[in-house]
């Protein structure tokens, strides 16, 4: 199987990093889609089938927060993955993101420790990931 | 690739700073981190970060560079209280190359970092308040 992802994040380059990084991971990555902001994700979520999400926090026009809490309030959407991608380093923050039924991955982060997170909170065994991760050095690290 | 030191030769530290973010925060403890870096060393971090041959939008630099302030800021707030408290970052903001000072505000530190393109300075800014 591969993962519809959406990435949702206001920086263009954090979007591309992540994608990168996700397909570094080994991850089998199907469609990805983008968004700057929470608003902006909810369309993309209402317009296409999506099994992971990856969000920023920090943003304009709904924060991570505020879409994650909205991603769970809609029956369509309330099971969907969720990692939180953030350098948020509060506890408090932290563990109502993990009460939302949502990961964290903090920024900077390896191709290692995402596919971790997805294993974990997907299920998905390695056996069923596509590829071994690509690498071997830390030019890759955000 | 870029290979840093925090050990900088005479030359880089006269090289002036071209561009420049800040990013405020307040929380447990507010204030500002501000990244500035010669010419030169933002095009090859940005390349760095996307994994990208060559020459990168403008638009993009200046996105980087913010992600970057971003990035610092986060993890320094956190680290200055052990995850206790809840920060609140302000959106990376451009600064103006016309009004950057090699002095020092009180309650304000810098790290110089070279490169072999260039150099980089993080200050962190601590409000009194």
């Amino acid at each position: 199987m591969a993962f519809n992802v959406l990435v949702v994040d206001d920086s263009a380059v954090m979007r591309a990093m992540v994608i990168k990084t996700l397909r570094l991971s080994g991850v089998p990555v199907g469609e990805v889609y983008q968004a700057a902001h929470g608003e902006e994700g909810l369309e993309r979520l209402r317009d296409h089938w999506v099994d992971l999400v990856l969000l920023d926090l920090n943003m304009p026009q709904m924060n991570g927060e505020e879409l994650l809490a909205e991603i769970r309030s809609h029956p369509d959407t309330a099971s969907v993955a969720v990692i939180v991608v953030s350098t948020e380093g509060s506890e408090a923050r932290i563990k109502r993101i993990k009460d939302l039924g949502a990961e964290f991955v903090h920024k900077p982060f390896r191709p290692e420790e995402l596919r971790a997170v997805i294993r974990d909170l997907t299920g998905v065994s390695d056996d069923t990931f596509d590829a071994v991760p690509a690498v071997s050095n830390g030019s890759s690290d955000f | 690739m870029l290979f840093p030191s925090d050990v900088l030769t005479e030359e880089q530290l006269a090289l002036p700073f071209t561009v420049g973010v800040s990013v405020r925060f307040y929380g447990p403890k507010s204030g500002r981190l501000e990244v500035r870096a010669s010419e030169g060393i933002v095009p090859a971090i940005t390349e760095n970060m996307l994994g990208a041959d060559g020459a990168v939008d403008p638009q993009l630099q200046t996105d980087a560079l913010g992600e970057l302030g971003n990035v610092l800021c986060g993890n320094v707030v956190s680290a200055m209280t052990n995850g206790i408290g809840v920060f609140h970052l302000h959106p990376p903001r451009p600064m103006d190359p016309a009004q950057f000072s090699e002095l020092l505000e009180p309650n304000e530190e810098c790290v110089n970092i070279g490169f072999d393109e260039g150099r980089a300075q993080v200050r962190l800014f601590l409000s009194s308040r």
